[in-house]
Order: C-alpha cells, then structure tokens, then sequence
C-alpha cells in the first residue's frame, strides 16, 4: 500500500486548554474548515490572554438536563439520534470540543495520512481507562468499527461502508449496506496503542467523520460479534461477548453493563424516565467537577420550558418560538459562530442565554416530474425569506438562499465563508451558470408578484387556467403552518392554487421516496462541515426512485429479450442504433432477475423518448415491450451531472487544491437549484440554549456536540 | 360437565381467538400504509437514501408477505418477542415491557382503588337511600362521571391543576406533598425496584409517588366509578326487595345488621366481575391518559410505537395485550362461576 510514501503528520491536540490554541494545525483540512478553525483560535487565544479563565475545581451538584426524545440506546453505533448524553459516556478518536470546528483529538494524540489519503495511522493516549477498568487499546477501535459496519443492531453501517466515507471492505454496498462482510472491515491494530485503517477512497471529511458519536469506543469483546454470523458464511464469532446485548446497552437482569471512556458514566437508566450518569473519578482528561448528571425524558417542548422556568432543570437546549420574546435578550458577546448574552423570563429572572448558528438548513423539496417549472419558479419568486426568518421565527434564523450554509460555505484560504455567501446571493460572485451571473435570481428580502405572474403568463397560466398543487408540511408544526400559509395567500394571486396537506415526519420521508407528493417541508443537517452533504442530491440520479426532487429523466424497455446475447454486447448495439451523444454510461441492459434471457434495457439522462428508444431497440434488431420516459429531459442535467462528476468526483480527497475543485462543483449544483428550484431554502437554524446563573458552561458551537467534564455548579 | 372440562373447553376456544387476533393485527400494520423503514433517517442526512433500504432489508420488508407472516407469528408463539425497531433500538421487548408495566400498574392500581372506594359505597348509599334527594344527586354525578370522556376530562383535570394558584387558591406542585417536577410526568417508582417493601417503609417517596399518579387515576378511574356506583345502587335496591330482607326484617334483625350482613354482602355479587373487566378499561384507557399526563407507561410505549411507525414494537405489544385479555376473559369466566354457582357451566 502506500507505506513507503511519505507521510503528512498532524497534532491533533488534545485536552480543553492547549486544544484551542492548537487547532490550526491540522492543516489538512479544507479550507472551510481552517477558516473556521483561524478565526475560532483568534477569539479563543484573545479570551485565554484578555481575561483568564479562573482555575476551575471541584464544586460538586448534579446538573438536571432534559432529554426531548427517549433515550433510545447506549449502543454507539445507534449513537446518532439515540438521545441524550452519548457525548459525556462515550468518546471517538476526535471530537469537536464544545461543538466547536474543527475536530480535534480526543482519544488520539496525533495521526498521519499517506499521501494518496488512503491510510490513516492514529497514535493513540496511553492513559486511558474504560469505566469497567479496562485500558483502552486499539484492538478497542477495532472491534467498535467493525461493530459499526456489521452488527446486527446498526443502523449506521452507511456511515462508515456507505457512499460518502467509505473505509475499504468487502461486500457489495453499491445495492445495500446490510451485505458487508464482518472482519473485512481495513481497520487494524497495530501495537497497543497504534490505530491505522485504509479508506477505499480519499473523502476530505475524514476527521470530522469519525468525531460522531458512532464511531465511539467501547472495550473489545463487550457483546458477540457478529450476532448473525451464520447467515454471513462464518463458522463462528468474531469476537465472544462477555455480555449479551440487552445486558451490556439496555436494562435486561443487572444491566446496562455498559463502559465507555468520557468523564462521566452511566449510573442507572430507567427507560422512558430517566439516564443517570456519575463522575467517573478516574477520567483521563480535566474534570470532571461536578457529582453527576441526570437526563429526564420530557417529550412535551412547553414542559421542558416551564421546568427550566420554575428552576427544575439546568440547562435547556432550546427556546419555543412562541414564549420567546427577542426583546428580553441581551447578547453580550459575539464569538462568530456562537453569541452569548443573557435572557429575562417572564417570571424575571435572569438566565444565561446563547445562540449558535446550526449546519441545517429548512427547504421545499419540489418533485420535479409532478410540479412545471415555471409555478415552482413562481413560488421561489413568492417566498420571502427575511419575512420567514423575521415573522415566524422572531428573527433569529438566517434567511437561506443557497442550501449550504453560510459558515462552511465555499471559501478559499482566508476568506470568511459567510461574506462569500452574501456576494454570491447578491452578485453572483464566483458564478460558474450565466444565470446566476446576477445572484440570486428570485428576489432577496422581498415578494416578487409581478415577475410570478409574468412567469406563470409565459408558461401559459392565467386567471382562467389556474395550476394547482399539494404543499405537505409536517403536522404539529406552527412555523411550517404559517410558512404554508403565507404562501398559500401569495400564490393565489399568481395563478397557482396551493393545498396544504399535513403528515409526520415518517410519513413524509415515505411519500417523497415514493415520488408521491408535489411539494413538502424538509429539512437537513450536516454530518461534516462541507457542502457536499446536501448537494450530492441534487445531480440527477440514474433512476428517479429514492430521488427526492425527481429532477432526472429515464426512459425504460422492460421485457427486452436478449436473443442469447449477454448485456454487454446489446449495450454496444443500442448505443450504435442511439443517436452518438448518448453517453456509454447512461446506457445500462440488466437481465431480469425472475426470467433468463430477457431483462430491462434503460437510457437515463439523455434526450432519449419512449419511441426513440423503441426505434433503437428495433434497429439493433431486438424486441422488447413498450418503452416509458419517466420526467422530461433537461439540457442542463448534464451540466449538472458532469460539473459533478468532473470536479467533485475525482477530488474528493484533502487538500486545497482538491477543495477548489469540489468548490466549482457546489457553484454548478447551488446555481443549478436556484434556476430549476428543485429545493427552495428557507432558512438557516440556528441552536438556542438557555442555562441557569448556578451553572457555569460555555456556549456549544455549530456542531453542538459538547462534553460536560468542565462544567460547575454553584447553586445558593 | 366437570369445572376442568369447562377449563379445558374455555382454553381451547381461545386459541383461534388468539390467532385471529394476532394475525388481524399482522395485517394490519405490516400490509398498511405505514412505512416503518422510513422514521429511521432522522432529522439529519433526510435524503439518504442508503439507510433506508438497508432498513427494509433488515426489517425483513423486502420479503414474500407469506414468509413473513410465518416467521413473524413463529416468532411470537414461541415467546421471542423481538426488539424493538425504532424507539429502543436492539432492546428486546421483555426488558422493555420491565421498564414501563411498573408505571401502569401503579396508575391502574390507584384508579381500580379510587373507583372501588369511592363508586361502591356511593352506590350502596345512594340505593339504601333510593328516591331521596341525596340518591339522585349521587345518581345523577354518576352519570356524568361516566359520560364524560376520559381524554376530555384528563385535558380539564390538568389545565385545572396547572394553573391551581389563580383558579383554585392554592399551587398543586407544593400542595401537602412537594413536587419538583409538576403535575405531569412520571411517578418515581425506582426507589422500590428489587425491595417492594420500600413502598411502607420509605412512606414519603410512596406519598410523593401517589400524589403524582392521583389525578391521571381519578380520570381512569372515572368512567368505571360511575359504573360501580349505579351497579351498586341497583344491585342494593333489588337486594332490599328479596324476600328473605323481610323475613330478617321480621324476625326483628337489627338495621345495622340487615344492611351490613345481608344486603351488602349481597349486593357484592354482580359487582366482582365488573371490577375485575376494568382490567379491560386500563389498556384500552391507559394510552389516552397516559400520553395527556406524559407517564411513560405501557399505553404510551404502544402510542408512541404506533406513531412512529415502530411496528415490530406495536405488533409484539397487541400480542401482549391479546394474550392479556384472553387471560383476564378466563380468569373472569372461571371467578364467576366460584362466587355464583348458579351461573354454573351446566348448558342450559
């Protein structure tokens, strides 16, 4: 492998004093990230040299939190979305101390990357102890990744042998996830304390990947691995677990057995009440300072509020739109990505209180094939984001005109990510379409009616030809409501009849896989702090299903018999009898599965009808039954799809250079949705949290995910 | 026919109970439209939909419908109730079921116990009292206790004592018994898990406890004290008209005496098989009122499963729940048959 080459090596510093200060150094990061990182160092040394943290020291107390949905789990690999505190019992490699970027090390002292960004080699901290007593060693990551991967409990498998960071294994994932072979997972132990893996290809989030709480450590050997082995081909366990699994994660005979390494362990979990955790005394790192910390499940948001108003709970990670009032806020400090300040409840006492501006952005999700162009080119036209962002949500988002959000939006070394959002909303900076030469093309803080109207005119609507569709927004939702609602009011009078239709979330993510709604509400987070999370969904896929937007054109021949040719040859065939801008790639021929020597012949992307492709098939001398186009084809979806593939694609590894390259690919697919309006951005989250005047915590960053080792209480 | 005979009969019979009743219920949530694969991309990465076909595959949705209705009923009948998909991820049911029964079976204790001492002895006053004024109002309270719907009532109940201090003079939450966390939520029961003689010996946690779960059982409670109560009062007036009443009566039996050695001990009688089918109202009611007061107990698991779509977690739970009523019918059907042998199980 790439052993030989040299290597690039990085700090990554760890521990809450030097990590700050220190976190410029892993230089390999793109450069969003860096930009973030220098600016977060700056305010961080300036506190660290202006006004010096007190020494902090034991103060004892149990800080009372609210966990909003049940705590689901203490598996790690179901970590994500498992509920509350998996960051103060378990911790991965790297972390992002107070949710802050960029990751650094936390269970790793320093780690090198060989140059083709294929192996990754972490040294990790010799002094660490699982809260069982054992030491931590890499035979620990082992097996905790491999359970990831393979375990017959994930759920997460696709973050780590999926599409976007893909360590290298076997097993076909192309088709599922759930076909990966245990053990095959290049994750390897080198000595005790030397942890190295081999990705199948370079991905530029690494770091920042395996800081999730999935990826989190737990001794090896704790539970059988893997479960299932026999339907796996294996003659036995991998590795023979010292406790069953209800055992170990959940509350069976004495458990949770469960061990982690973070600063605090758990104590007792009572399923659908409460998750105790104790300080445990042990804890390599500082802290922590306070006796333990107990997460009540409240599922009701008004509940919660009303506890942390009458002083039953510490710290509340959030604030109801409706009881806030924006006027009883003071924002003392603003440190970039996070503002703190203090906050009067209506019953007059004083909170701290603190914003931080989240990776999420809200959007339409329009389905390209049911919805034309120009109504959804109208709708993009009648929303008013400032009016979103000021009327229903009190003014704290931001407005969101790119589906990126503005600290990791695309920047070179030195630029501040946010500024080049707004030069690129509003003079297209950068632009790679002559359409978005001019910036945002739908109008910036206003309701566009008349260019609504013109454009729905020109498609050939009118008073007496009005366009109906289906707005589903999610149920329960009141900003949702009002955001459909508005709507609603403005497009009735550009010609466009919307219906709002209420599901949950469930529901919604069923329907928009099935292709069965015209318009409805999402929204999505970033795993990793870089646009590709949300833009690789926007390229036209080969096959409409499980494309949310739909915005692809297939046209199929089910039923091609294969006059004893094998697929291959037939695809040479069609292509000769296809007109010569047919891509070769966009040209499959699969046999059926239920009957030999027939199969479905397929043209995606292309400019190809249901009777082109039927013509073809008969020129090439082949019979199929009748040939169907689902969507229409667009010019510019190739566009799309090779800006894609051309610049994203080869360069996904680290590395400046590689970054610019990707960067001219987000441009394409950003400008791309704003002419075709696949998913109109709303707004952009932003994290609230309030906490009381006993407790003394920073505010978390963007990526939320904080540790409570330094927190103390004083309570009078 | 021999009382094991009618045992035996009532067992068989209810084995194609049970099956209907368990293949009704596969049915329906496992062909419907609810797509349970879908809730597990959360709120993040929506649009990843790589996660969402490797949960078909693994919940076995991708499979012929027959074979998995035969594994899924194999499953069931052979007491491996599964994990739980959604909402306890890889946490098998038992241990689940562990967790959340202690919370109902406290709140079912209290409302069986707030609706026998309260709907019985008012019933019996009510019916030694017949046509008076203070049997009509009794009736007439009994009557709207019991029409007024659960979830209704559990709605009025809480804003009611939410907001005690404006509306009633005086804050619930430090009313005798001081209680932190409000009058919503759980009861804390986990100072008597593994040493149930903790509920005498650490009283104050036990008050706190009963305090906490008193007005979600009052509301529970409710329907069947209304229930009790005119079952009462009729099963006293029809009693008082026996003829023996007057033949005690003229053998110069004592008041006290009639009414407590004859007529109640009577009047008992049709009452034992109605409290013991308020088992029925404590699942069924349980899920309403249990969610309003957010006590995590059985009926919430099953709602809260059932709204996200955690059907292998809702399936496993109506069999719990069909089992249990197959249980209680028997157990009925059987305690019947002991208090009054009239009813008998001769075939008329």
């Amino acid at each position: 492998m790439s052993e030989d080459t040299t290597r690039r090596r990085f700090l990554t510093a760890a521990g809450s004093g030097v990590a700050a200060a220190l976190a410029g150094c892993s230089g390999n990061q793109p450069n969003q990230e860096s930009t973030a990182a220098d600016t977060e160092t700056a305010t961080e040394v300036d506190t660290a040299t202006a006004t010096p943290e007190p020494e902090k020291s034991y103060t004892g107390g149990t800080l009372q939190m609210a966990s909003e949905g049940p705590i689901q789990t203490l598996d790690p690999v179901n970590a994500k979305g498992s509920g509350a505190g998996y960051n103060q019992y378990q911790q991965s490699l790297m972390a992002f101390p107070d949710g802050d970027l960029p990751p650094v090390g936390e269970l790793a002292t320093d780690y090198e990357v060989s140059d083709d960004g294929i192996t990754y080699t972490f040294t990790l901290r010799e002094d660490v102890t699982f809260h069982d007593g054992q030491e931590l060693t890499a035979e620990d990551f082992v097996y905790s990744w491999e359970r990831l991967a393979g375990a017959e409990e994930t759920r997460n498998a696709d973050d780590i042998v999926g599409s976007t960071f893909t360590l290298a294994h076997e097993g076909n994932t192309g088709e599922s996830v759930t076909n990966y072979v245990p053990g095959s997972l290049a994750v390897r132990a080198v000595d005790d304390y030397t942890f190295e893996f081999d990705m199948e290809t370079p991905f530029h989030a690494v770091i920042s990947q395996i800081a999730g709480g999935a990826f989190g450590v737990i001794p090896a050997g704790s539970v059988d691995y893997p479960k299932d082995y026999e339907s796996h081909g294996l003659d036995g366990l991998l590795y023979e677990g010292e406790y069953s699994y209800n055992e170990y994660f959940s509350t069976s005979g004495d458990g949770p057995f469960f061990a982690g390494t973070g600063p605090f362990e758990v104590d007792a979990w009572s399923k659908g009440d409460q998750l105790e955790l104790a300080a445990y005394d042990d804890y390599w790192g500082e802290g922590p300072y306070i006796d333990g910390i107990v997460y009540t499940v409240i599922g009701n948001a008004s509940t919660r509020f009303q506890r942390f108003r009458n002083g039953n709970l510490d710290i509340l990670g959030e604030f109801p739109t409706a009881q806030f009032n924006p006027q009883n806020r003071s924002i003392d400090r603003n440190r970039g990505s996070y503002r703190t300040g203090t906050y009067t409840l209506d019953n007059g006492t004083e909170v701290n209180y603190g914003e931080a501006t989240a990776l999420d952005t809200d959007y339409i999700v329009f389905n390209c094939t049911r919805t034309e162009k120009a109504p959804r080119q109208a709708i993009a036209y009648l929303l008013n984001q400032d009016q979103i962002a000021q009327q229903v949500y009190k003014g704290l988002p931001d407005p969101a005109y790119h589906l990126t959000p503005p600290p990791v939006f695309m920047a070179r070394d030195g630029e501040e990510p946010s500024e080049n959002y707004q030069k690129h909303v509003e003079d297209g900076f950068r632009n790679e379409l002559d359409s978005a030469s001019d910036g945002y093309p739908y109008g910036v803080g206003e309701t566009k009616l008349q260019e609504a109207k013109a454009v729905m005119e020109e498609a050939g609507y009118g008073e007496d030809n009005r366009y109906s569709m289906e707005f589903t927004v999610f149920s329960g939702n009141s900003a949702w409501d009002s955001i459909a609602g508005r709507l609603r009011d403005k497009a009735a009078s550009a010609y466009i009849d919307l219906d709002i239709t209420k599901a949950d979330f469930g529901t919604i993510i069923s329907n928009a896989i099935n292709g069965s709604m015209d318009m409805f509400a999402l929204g999505d987070g970033m795993e990793w702090p870089e646009s590709d999370n949300f833009l690789r969904f926007i390229p036209p896929y080969d096959s409409p299903g499980n494309m949310f937007t739909r915005w692809t054109t297939r046209t199929e021949a089910p039923g091609l018999d294969f006059n004893g040719n094998d697929p291959e040859t037939i695809k040479q065939d069609l292509l000769e009898a296809l007109p010569d801008e047919v891509e070769e790639q966009h040209v499959t021929v699969t046999p059926a599965s239920d009957t030999d020597g027939q199969g479905t012949a397929a043209v995606f992307i292309e400019p190809v009808t249901a009777d082109d492709l039927a013509n073809a098939i008969d020129e090439a001398g082949y019979s199929s039954s009748t040939p169907s186009q689902y969507g229409e084809f667009d010019p510019m979806m190739k566009v799309s799809e090779d800006g894609w593939e051309d610049n994203y694609v080869p360069n996904r590894g680290p590395g400046e250079e590689e970054q610019r390259a990707r960067n001219v690919a987000y441009y394409i697919q950003e400008e791309i949705n704003w002419e075709f309006v696949q998913e109109l951005p709303t707004t952009h989250t932003v994290y609230q949290r309030v906490w009381s005047q006993d407790v003394d915590v920073r505010m978390h960053g963007t990526m939320e995910n904080q540790t409570f080792n330094t927190v103390t209480i004083d309570r009078e | 026919m021999s009382k094991w005979r009618y045992l035996g009969k009532r067992l068989l019979m209810s084995i194609p109970v049970l099956w209907l009743g368990t293949s009704m219920t596969w049915f329906i949530i496992f062909q419907g439209p609810i797509d349970p694969a879908a809730n597990v991309l959360s709120n993040t990465q929506t649009q990843n939909t790589e996660r969402y076909e490797a949960a078909r595959e693994q919940l076995g949705l991708n499979r012929p419908p027959l074979e998995h209705y035969l594994d899924w009923m194999a499953n069931l009948f052979t007491l491996d109730l599964g994990q739980t998909w959604l909402l306890y991820p890889g946490s098998n049911v038992n241990a689940l079921v562990m967790d959340f029964l202690p919370r109902t079976v406290w709140l079912g204790f209290w409302s069986v116990l707030i609706a026998v001492f309260v709907g019985i002895p008012l019933g019996f006053y009510a019916g030694l009292r017949s046509n008076t004024l203070a049997d009509y109002l009794a009736s007439v309270s009994g009557i709207v206790w019991r029409a007024m719907p659960n979830f209704w009532l559990a709605v009025i109940l809480l804003s009611l004592l939410v907001s005690s201090e404006t509306l009633l003079g005086f804050d619930w939450d430090t009313f005798l018994i001081d209680l932190p966390s409000g009058v919503t939520g759980n009861p804390q029961l986990s100072y008597m898990a593994g040493r149930p003689w903790a509920l005498l010996t650490q009283p104050g946690e036990t008050l706190a406890a009963t305090k906490k779960i008193l007005p979600a059982a009052l509301v529970l409670g409710s329907a069947s004290m209304g229930n009790e109560m005119r079952i009462g009062r009729t099963a006293v007036l029809e009693t008082r008209s026996q003829k023996y009443i007057d033949l005690a009566k003229a053998k110069g039996v004592s008041d006290r005496a009639l009414v407590w050695k004859h007529i109640l001990r009577n009047a008992l009688v049709p009452l034992v098989p109605i409290i013991t089918s308020e088992a029925f109202l404590l699942i069924g009611g349980s899920v309403l009122v249990e969610s309003v007061f957010g006590i995590q107990g059985m009926g919430f698991l099953f709602f809260k499963a059932a709204i996200q779509g955690d059907l292998p977690l809702v399936g496993t739970l109506m069999f719990v729940f069909i089992v249990l009523m197959l249980v209680i019918n028997i157990a009925q059907d059987i305690l019947y048959t002991i208090i009054d042998p009239r009813v008998g199980y001769e075939e008329a």
